[in-house]
């Protein structure tokens, strides 16, 4: 009975029907069964409604295996997997985190088993279905531990165009205008996240000096509320944002408040990344057949769209609609970006150029 | 130990830190007794009472009521609070404001496990001996003093201690009530044949109230008798002190045959009751009480007179108040109004040999 | 009745051992649930290897966290902050609570229930609030300032030193003050103010040198519990200091532990400071105390009271009261219930901005129910959890015949001196090492208990300040009456510090709803309480479902609130202020 079950599921999962190998089923059908029998799987990600609200239901109700989704900022959840797993205890089964999470804490402290064995359904096994050539991409030196998924031009800054024209605004030059000073807002470079990042990247691409004079000159607005900025900027109390994002922006675009996202300034190369997160196998996975089934469910076409479509970024893989999506932000084939999430530049680049930004700020 | 003793303490000590508070106390208590200890604030007698009730742990000695130790440190042995079946009356009486006056009259007995029915009756009982019937349902917070004196008083009694504490219960209330609740403790102590332990620092309650009386100074008893033995005859110039106003004055002891004279400095001769173990020559003082002395013009001094000289008289409305100069004393001693001796007139004081008291100096 | 022989030694008496027991027991507790967690970070504060590699020790996280000039700037702006904001909260505090319990001000348990409420309104959205009221650009008093006469520039700007100030005289510690102040002044024995007022004193006079410094020992108590939670806050300063480059203390705690790989060894270098500052301020309060050891018992016969006759002024004190409370929390938190009204928060120019989807939302989420059951289920543990343990701690601690009351007093103030987070993390710790895993780990009870921890100071010290003022008589009479000790302290003196547990179990219910630092670490998806739900929200920018939780979240507390005055009432027996004149 069960066996028919799960066949009906799988079924309905492959609904596009192709010629399969036999052995795939097999061994699909097998991890479903066993999958069903652990019940449930765990999941570490970022508190996003998306995730909550509309793929987990869907997931439950597609599999009948439920998904304990454990939230909170990323420093904290590593500090107590850290403290379970000295004690034993290893509670965890997938890791939908960011980029310095997973470089600097799950990788480094072995945490996490290899993943890409566990890539069977063809949905996700076939190379044809992914944009980089040899199929899913993984970005750690091994090849096998740390999935991308997506792939995103940066948008440089946001202007509210009601308070700065985007012809005022094209080149890296224009940013250090003193007209703009004291009407630019973004997040503390010294305090790590996106704040550094931007002013990392402009470090990368115009050296220290052009970091004094953007941050000290131009006298900049701190915040640390992603909200608060967003605000700012569509109230024209700073017009010019260098650390909002799209997602937070979208909203505000429908309501009618004049507000554009500035992908490319003269004087600086694009640069991409994988927000908003990365997938991550955790080793001693207490439920691995479930943890298995939501891996290929999640790297599958249904649940990247929908996180396509809700944040504004561009999938890795070839079969996901990305009419919706502003075509600045999909990188141009055949460039090679820059990648702010690239496993060395993460895992040591980032950082030590931050510290630079730091000392110059100080 | 003998069928009249209920409580014994013996040889008690406590001591907090360096300060020794209770230095070998030894009393014992018979039944139906009302046994008052005396004494000036911090004297330990408060402390001697906390040690019966087992509030306070003595660090010597032993405490045994009703042939059963309650505390014997040298041997280990410490019966719970709970478990000595006391009655107290605290000074600040302590009425649980959260309780109504029948509930705080019938906690001990709830305690006790008593049937619901007997316990109404018992606990009724109690409020009328104290006079408080028909206030059980009252807030305890909505009676006077006096009133919450009583309603401590009923749940001390209700459940027919072995013995019953009473700290200070007069001292919080006003002259005329004092008064009376003295009076009314008297008649219920006669009542309820309760022996009850008493303390107090105000010596005509103690001498109103009590069989016995043990006077407790500096952590040592001073003298222990019946009222009029520890009044009449006090063992130390503390006890006489403490229990109303003395007149002192030095001597020395002559022996003749088995009379036992003071000589006051020239003054007069005082014939003392018993010799008190002084030998011929000793320097001693006499101690009587001024209501002991009657004062007489001056004529012939005989035996047991002194000679002295009024320096001041003060008119006291039912008597006078005559300040005497005597043997390079000041004493100060009342007179009827009939007597009357002007200031500066010689006067003689007359003693009472069945009460005087030779001291040592 | 039989004789009760223990042969022991002369000095370990029976009574003292149960008593000893209890000490060693209470010590032996907050061992391991306090000291251990805090000496876990400590150590590995000191390991410089990130974890799961072999630990090296040494100093460089120290060196590098106290380095940084930024960290002393913020150490000092702390201080400041702390130190300003205590004044007019204390003595606002203390006005409030002796108008609310010992004169005839009108409507003071309104006054009093109001102060419980305002504390609850979490202090985040309340921010966000007074960002909209006090914005320089475009904050709506400002914008109303603008058409007064001589006002050319905005009047109020809240990213600024007194702009963060005053903002936290609404939603800072002011509430918890008078909370805690009010059963203080309750207590007082009237007979000590009648008789300063016989001896000629007017109600000033009696004010300034009788009764303040009678309960100097608890204002000053409380003072510190303030200075210390000031020290912690950074809520307010997060949102408001940096826009004006105002770093504090728990900004930069903050700060390290958000840091990829978080950097919990500068994080607890940087706490260990707090941990200096409890050690000085015990000391010198433990050096003040001893010199008034005589103030303890202020309860006279009873504690019948006599209010203070205001005449006219009640009306003047109730006014200013309202008024005050109408513009530090009524104005905030009306745009706080707008807001979560509206389809963004403060943009009232939008079209169609208003909308009940985010409270359909917040209903409809699926993790709503499951939420808010563990959420009733984790506060009710603390609240009860927290009566039964501090009751005993603040009974042991007023007793003054402990063995090392200076240690467990310090213990108690702990969990306050420690980032919420690193406390967390120690305790998960604990909890993994003990054989309890199994009941204290990832569920309700172990955030419970957690939570019960965390609200140690608070909690002590209201009972160690009731028990100080009940005195030991009413104990004592119960025992002699032949009650045993636990059945005196169920019947007896539970009841006599009723208002203080109502108090505490509603402190420790309420902070246990809105904590979010706590649970974070120890939750997993069956124990989730409403506060994670409420970070998840504000995580990802929408504030709106996360005031409307918010709100939702003061409304579960005002209503147990007053179900809770109602049972600390019931257990005081018949109310002070309900009791009639007797009769004759």
């Amino acid at each position: 009975m069960r066996t028919i079950l799960a066949l009906v599921l799988s079924a309905a999962f492959t609904h596009a029907a192709w010629a399969q190998p036999a052995d795939w089923r097999k061994q699909w059908n097998d991890t479903l069964v066993a999958a069903k029998k652990e019940g449930k799987v765990v999941v570490v990600g970022s508190p996003d409604p998306v995730m909550r609200n509309d793929l987990i239901p869907k997931f439950t109700k597609q599999f009948g295996i439920q998904v304990e989704y454990l939230t909170g900022s990323s420093s904290a959840l590593a500090g107590r997997i850290q403290t379970e797993r000295q004690s034993g205890i290893y509670s965890i089964d997938v890791y939908l985190s960011g980029a310095g999470t997973t470089v600097s804490t799950l990788y480094p402290q072995k945490m996490l088993d290899p993943l890409k064995p566990l890539l069977i359904h063809p949905d996700v096994a076939d190379p044809k279905k992914w944009k980089r050539d040899g199929g899913a991409t993984f970005m750690d030196p091994d090849g096998q531990y740390i999935m991308m998924l997506f792939s995103t031009v940066n948008d440089t800054l946001f202007i509210n165009t009601d308070f700065v024209k985007p012809e005022e605004l094209k080149s890296v030059q224009d940013l250090i205008n003193p007209k703009w000073k004291g009407k630019i807002a973004s997040q503390d470079p010294r305090l790590g996240g996106s704040g550094a990042n931007t002013a990392v990247a402009f470090y990368v691409g115009l050296g220290p000096e052009y970091i004094k004079k953007l941050y000290v000159d131009q006298q900049p607005v701190y915040s640390r509320d992603r909200r608060q900025l967003t605000d700012w900027l569509a109230r024209g109390t700073y017009p010019i944002c260098l650390t909002c994002r799209a997602d937070d922006i979208k909203p505000l675009l429908k309501d009618g408040f004049k507000l554009v996202d500035v992908f490319e300034l003269d004087g600086i190369m694009s640069r991409v990344n994988s927000a908003p997160l990365l997938m991550a196998y955790a080793n001693k996975a207490p439920h691995p057949n479930a943890a298995k089934v939501f891996i290929n469910w999640f790297a599958g076409k249904d649940a990247l769209e929908t996180y396509s479509r809700e944040y504004e970024a561009v999938t890795l893989r070839t079969d996901v609609d990305e009419s919706f999506l502003d075509p600045r932000m999909i990188p141009k084939p055949g460039i090679k970006y820059p990648d702010d999430t690239d496993f060395e530049w993460v895992l040591k680049g980032r950082n030590e150029t931050a510290d630079k930004v730091r000392d110059l700020l100080k | 130990m003998s069928a009249n003793v209920l409580l014994e303490f013996k040889d008690a000590v406590k001591r907090y830190g360096d300060t020794t508070v209770v230095d070998g106390i030894s009393f014992t208590v018979a039944p139906g007794e009302f046994f008052t200890l005396l004494g000036p604030s911090g004297c330990g007698k408060t402390t001697t009472l906390r040690m019966i009730a087992g509030l306070e742990m003595p660090d010597g000695g032993e405490i045994t009521l009703q042939g059963r130790t309650l505390a014997a440190p040298a041997r280990g042995i410490y019966v719970p609070i709970d478990k000595r079946n006391m009655g107290m009356v605290f000074q600040s009486y302590a009425i649980w404001p959260h309780l109504t006056v029948f509930e705080n009259v019938a906690f001990p007995l709830r305690v006790r496990g008593e049937p619901k029915a007997s316990l109404r009756k018992r606990v009724l009982d109690a409020l009328e001996v104290v006079g408080l019937s028909g206030y059980e349902n009252r807030g305890s917070t909505e009676l006077s003093g006096g009133q919450q004196q009583r309603v401590a008083l009923a749940r001390a009694i209700v459940y027919t201690p072995a013995l019953l504490l009473l700290d200070e219960p007069l001292s919080n209330l006003d002259v005329k009530l004092r008064e009376q609740m003295r009076l009314e403790l008297h008649a219920l102590h006669k009542r309820l044949n309760l022996a009850v332990v008493y303390v107090t620092h105000d010596q005509s309650e103690a001498l109103a109230l009590s069989d016995r009386i043990a006077v407790v100074n500096k952590g040592k008893l001073e003298q222990v008798g019946t009222p009029s033995e520890v009044y009449e005859h006090p063992l130390t110039r503390f006890v006489g002190d403490f229990l109303g106003r003395t007149i002192i004055l030095k001597g020395t002891m002559h022996k003749d045959g088995s009379e036992s004279i003071v000589d006051i400095q020239g003054a007069g001769r005082v014939l003392v009751n018993g010799d008190a173990g002084f030998g011929d020559g000793t320097e001693v003082r006499i101690l009587s009480r001024p209501e002991d002395i009657s004062l007489l013009g001056m004529g012939e001094i005989v035996p047991n007179q002194v000679v002295g000289k009024v320096e001041h008289v003060a008119y006291m409305g039912d008597h006078l108040e005559y300040t005497i100069e005597a043997a390079g004393r000041t004493l100060i001693l009342p007179s009827g109004k009939r007597d009357n001796h002007p200031v500066g007139a010689s006067v003689r004081l007359v003693f009472d040999p069945a009460c005087v008291t030779a001291l040592s100096q | 009745m039989s004789t009760v022989t223990i042969p022991t030694p002369a000095s370990s008496w029976p009574k003292m051992r149960g008593f000893r027991l209890a000490e060693l027991g209470v010590l032996l507790f907050f061992c391991i649930v306090m000291a251990l967690p805090i000496l876990f970070m400590l150590i590995g504060s000191f390991n410089i290897n990130p974890p799961g590699q072999p630990q090296v020790f040494g100093f460089d996280n120290w060196i590098r966290a106290f380095s940084d000039p930024q960290t002393l700037n913020a150490l000092w702006m702390s201080f400041l902050f702390s130190i300003v904001r205590l004044i007019p909260s204390l003595t606002l505090a203390v006005i409030v609570a002796w108008l609310i319990a010992r004169t005839d001000m009108p409507g003071g348990n309104t006054v009093e229930f109001l102060c419980w409420f305002a504390y609850f309104v979490p202090d985040f959205p309340l921010t966000l609030a007074w960002m909209l009221l006090l914005d320089p650009h475009y904050g709506f008093l400002n914008s109303m300032a603008m058409h007064l006469p001589f006002v050319t520039g905005p009047l109020f700007n809240p990213y600024s030193f007194w702009g963060i100030v005053f903002v936290h005289l609404g939603t800072g510690g002011i509430w918890l003050n008078v909370m805690l102040l009010t059963p203080v002044f309750r207590r007082l024995g009237a007979s000590l103010e009648e008789a300063a007022r016989v001896s000629g004193a007017n109600t000033f006079t009696t004010l300034w040198r009788i009764t303040f410094p009678v309960l100097s020992p608890m204002i000053i108590a409380i003072a510190v519990l303030s200075f210390i939670k000031g020290l912690e806050s950074f809520n307010t300063e997060l949102l408001l200091g940096l826009p004006a480059r105002i770093y504090v203390y728990g900004t930069r705690i903050y700060d390290y532990l958000r840091q990829e790989p978080p950097a919990y060894g500068e994080a607890t270098a940087l706490g260990s400071v707090f941990l200096l500052v409890l050690f000085f301020l015990a000391f010198f309060y433990r050096r003040y105390l001893q010199g008034k050891k005589k103030f303890t018992v202020v309860t006279g016969s009873g504690y019948s009271t006599l209010r203070v006759k205001l005449g006219k002024w009640r009306y003047v004190a109730i006014g200013a009261f309202i008024t005050w409370f109408l513009f530090m929390m009524v104005l905030p938190l009306t745009f706080l219930v707008i807001g979560s009204f509206m389809r963004r928060y403060g943009f009232f120019n939008i079209s169609n901005p208003f909308t009940l989807s985010h409270w359909q939302n917040l209903f409809g989420d699926p993790l709503f129910i499951g939420s808010l059951t563990n959420s009733l289920i984790i506060a009710s543990t603390t609240a009860i959890l927290g009566i039964m343990i501090y009751s005993i701690v603040g009974y042991l601690l007023a007793s003054k015949k402990l063995l090392f009351p200076a240690l467990l007093e310090f213990f108690c103030w702990l969990p306050w001196v420690i980032p919420g987070i690193l406390m967390s993390l120690g305790l998960l710790w604990i909890f993994l090492s003990t054989p309890l895993r199994g009941v204290l780990y990832g569920t309700v009870w172990g955030i419970a208990l957690a939570l019960t921890i965390h609200d140690s100071p608070v909690s002590t010290q209201a009972f160690k300040s009731a028990f100080m003022q009940l005195g030991p008589d009413l104990e004592e009479a119960a025992r002699v009456s032949g009650a045993s000790w636990r059945y005196t302290y169920r019947r007896i003196l539970l009841p006599l510090v009723g208002p203080i547990a109502a108090t505490v179990g509603m402190l420790n219910f309420g902070s246990a709803l809105t904590s979010i630092s706590t649970p974070v670490l120890l939750y997993s998806a069956e124990s989730r309480p409403l506060s994670i739900l409420l970070l998840e929200y504000s995580f990802t920018g929408e504030i709106e479902r996360a005031a409307a939780l918010g709100l939702l979240i003061t409304f579960i507390i005002c209503v147990m609130m007053l179900i809770g005055r109602g049972l600390g009432l019931r257990l005081t027996g018949p109310s002070r202020e309900e009791a009639k004149p007797a009769a004759n």
